[in-house]
């Protein structure tokens, strides 16, 4: 009895404990926080806190937005910004907040922007600027540090009529072209979520909340004649965030002659490298966001989403707002995209794997890349059969991947498409056993099987050849299938549809694609032996088929024939020269 | 008095959480289960035919990949995959009664199966169903399993994917 009073006892505390922890996290607990950071407070919020905070209907502003976005005047300068709403920050004081949007436009030198509003208390737009960050090159290297560069106001594109629109805010306020004229800057406690620094980093002072948090407040009034250049943003704090901070302090463009009426408090905050890869690809795993944000591969990111920008990334697709917008690349690209940064997760593959004009995936190594690079440079009839996987054809992509498990005697394989990719794998270890040129023929052997793969994928316009798998085939996507099959590629339709046999692929190329890898093949070897030479190890993989039974084009060979072929293979696909190691 | 009831209810819904966690990861064991068992054709469900196949250490190959098993078998590949399969180990005595496969035979039966299957749908013809197989990364058909015996009492039972296997 004493225990069970004990244990109750001890459960009570228990369950106390826990809703204390619970309260611990309720907004009553920033009421100290305000106080200490002199009556404002920084959070970072989501869409919904937002439009709470505004009081409008979320949806209503996001197709609104979508509206503002497609007018004409916003894409004028080929700046058509997409505005990112997963997070935003919030600077609020008494009287009014401020409120700063990642916008998704990256330049050529890692510029940025940012949309920045200010928020009355009776929940009126007051004002709406958009800035650009000009990064120096030591914030690029370590972007953990404090924002390094100088900032300008980018007039026209999303402006205080528009925005007061979108989100039903109606105001015949008319927007003038501003400059900067002064910014002010100043550390301010961060009153939750975000933020790195713990204590604040000039004068050493503790922190209520969980950070401090750079803010600079950018002043701004009429443009001169002739504009303003970008502004140095301060890298020491020149105020302590009150009302009456705001002097000359801060450098500036030409600011002098320019009339200061208005402000706005924001702080530089730029697109994180996995947060524009989701972006244009979509939700990222944690293991790959991990990746996007490692230093370490700057690069490679780098290098991705130049691809992802470029190619079919349409203008009528852009200047939207976004909450996890994934709409802003095209799909061919997005679906690369995405088997790239899978592949440049994978050990051992960089960037040099990964041929963005080709859109092939090369996770190759050893002899098996030694060949393929050759074969790339030297065989105009590979290349061709290469470049149809290519961005102009873009029905699937070609993957090359290392296999060592591979059975003795068994190169290469080519597996069926799923979602639009043919992967091509090949054993560098079963290589080692082969002359070069028959590693040429292995290759040219495995991407005619992935060429009739590609053929078939076009006519089902699938990103898979299961045909029975009502899921993605309905009875209608069947019957197109076919008669496209028929229609396009009669000889195809004959093997696979007319005449099925499990061993119909093999079949097909030993019938009618073994000069078209004769002549890569010779190609390859600058015609060293005799045009019937490659002819004859050409036939590698065609003569006994999965099922152990003979090609039918195998059968039809006289027994000299066969006899020659046997010993081409025997000394030139085996045998033959191997200097690719 | 009233804490000992309190008391008694907590251990009673800690009972019950406990049977409902019990029974979800069950529930999503049976699912998980379903799935290989099983594939669909013209929207309907169907049970998958098993087939054993006996790995002969003296002519085909295993080969391990990390957690993963390939096994070469008749030109055939299959592959154990950790986390999707299972592994058995089986009395010899147990699988006495299992008929085996040839490995060299697989695509044959199964094409049979296949023709067999579809001209059990109406109008397979009209829904332009034919022989011709479809082309997937594994086989759609079968549920395979690759014996291998380690010693005169004792036989691993992997459960695997027949990869498809146009190959050279």
């Amino acid at each position: 009895m004493k225990r069970a009073i004990k244990n109750s006892i001890k459960l009570v505390i228990f369950l106390f404990g826990i809703s204390l922890l619970f309260n611990a996290c309720t907004e009553d607990s920033l009421t100290g926080i305000i106080e200490e950071s002199g009556d404002k407070q920084v959070k970072r919020i989501s869409w919904n806190k937002f439009t709470n905070n505004i009081g409008v209907n979320e949806k209503h502003n996001i197709n609104t937005f979508f509206n503002v976005s497609n007018k004409s005047s916003l894409s004028k300068n080929d700046f058509t910004p997409t505005i990112l709403t997963d997070e935003i920050l919030m600077i609020q004081d008494e009287n009014e907040t401020h409120y700063t949007f990642k916008l998704d436009e990256i330049g050529e030198n890692e510029e940025f922007y940012n949309l920045a509003i200010i928020v009355d208390n009776n929940q009126q737009i007051t004002e709406s600027k958009v800035f650009k960050y000009i990064p120096q090159e030591n914030w690029l290297t370590d972007r953990s540090q404090l924002f390094s560069g100088s900032i300008q106001i980018i007039n026209g594109v999303f402006t205080l009529e528009e925005i007061q629109g979108a989100l039903s805010k109606g105001s015949s306020k008319k927007t003038e072209q501003s400059c900067i004229d002064s910014i002010n800057s100043y550390w301010i406690c961060n009153a939750s979520n975000g933020g790195t620094i713990g204590h604040n980093p000039e004068t050493g002072a503790a922190c209520g909340g969980t950070s401090w948090d750079y803010i600079i407040d950018i002043s701004y009034g009429e443009c001169p004649e002739g504009g303003t250049d970008p502004a140095p943003i301060p890298q020491t704090s020149t105020g302590d965030g009150t009302d009456n901070d705001c002097t000359t302090c801060g450098g500036t463009g030409s600011g002098d002659g320019t009339e200061v009426n208005e402000s706005i408090e924001t702080q530089p905050t730029s697109l994180t490298s996995a947060e524009k890869l989701a972006n244009y690809l979509g939700e990222l795993t944690e293991e790959q966001i991990f990746w996007a944000n490692n230093i370490e591969n700057l690069d490679e990111v780098k290098e991705l989403i130049s691809y992802l920008t470029s190619g079919c990334f349409g203008a009528s697709n852009k200047g939207t707002v976004s909450k996890n917008s994934s709409s802003t690349v095209c799909e061919d690209s997005k679906e690369f995209g995405q088997l790239a940064m899978e592949a440049l997760l994978e050990e051992g593959v960089n960037g040099d794997n990964i041929d963005y004009v080709l859109e092939i995936i090369n996770g190759l190594s050893g002899k098996a890349k030694c060949i393929y690079d050759k074969l790339k440079s030297s065989s105009s009839g590979f290349q061709n059969a290469i470049k149809k996987f290519d961005g102009e054809f873009p029905v699937s992509h070609l993957s090359f991947a290392i296999n060592n498990s591979l059975a003795v005697g068994n190169y290469g394989i080519t597996y069926p498409p799923e979602n639009y990719n043919i992967t091509v794998e090949i054993s560098n270890t079963q290589l080692e056993t082969i002359s070069d040129v028959g590693a040429a023929i292995v290759f040219a052997h495995e991407v005619i099987h992935a060429e009739i793969f590609r053929k078939m994928l076009s006519a089902a316009q699938q990103g898979n050849l299961n045909h029975t798998d009502t899921n993605t085939y309905t009875t209608e996507d069947r019957i197109n299938y076919i008669n496209s099959l028929r229609d396009n590629f009669p000889g195809l339709y004959d093997y696979y549809w007319e005449r099925y046999h499990p061993t119909w692929n093999h079949n097909l190329i030993a019938e009618h694609y073994r000069s078209t890898i004769a002549d890569i093949a010779e190609e390859f070897d600058n015609s060293n032996y005799s045009r019937e030479t490659y002819e004859d190890i050409s036939w590698v993989g065609l003569r006994v088929l999965e099922d152990m039974s003979n090609s039918i084009a195998w059968d039809n060979l006289s027994d000299i024939e066969k006899n020659r072929v046997s010993n081409a293979l025997e000394n030139v696909f085996k045998n033959g020269p191997s200097n690719c190691n | 008095m009233f804490s000992k009831m309190a008391l008694q209810i907590v251990i009673k819904m800690k009972k019950i959480l406990i049977l409902i966690m019990l029974f979800f990861s069950y529930g999503s064991l049976l699912a998980q289960k379903s799935n290989s068992d099983h594939f669909y054709l013209d929207g309907k469900k169907y049970l998958k035919e098993v087939k054993y196949i006996l790995f002969n250490p003296e002519i085909d190959t295993k080969k391990r990949d990390k957690e993963n098993f390939h096994f070469n078998i008749q030109r055939q590949r299959f592959k154990y995959i950790n986390g999707k399969h299972t592994i058995d180990t089986c009395n010899i005595k147990d699988l006495e009664s299992v008929v085996l496969s040839k490995a060299i035979k697989l695509s044959e039966e199964e094409y049979q199966f296949h023709k067999n299957k579809i001209r059990e749908i109406e109008d397979w013809e009209k829904k332009m169903f034919s022989d011709a197989m479809p082309i997937s990364k594994t086989h759609l058909y079968f549920k395979i399993f690759v014996l291998e015996k380690i010693n005169d009492t004792t036989i691993m039972k992997y459960e695997v994917d027949w990869e498809y296997s146009h190959s050279y």
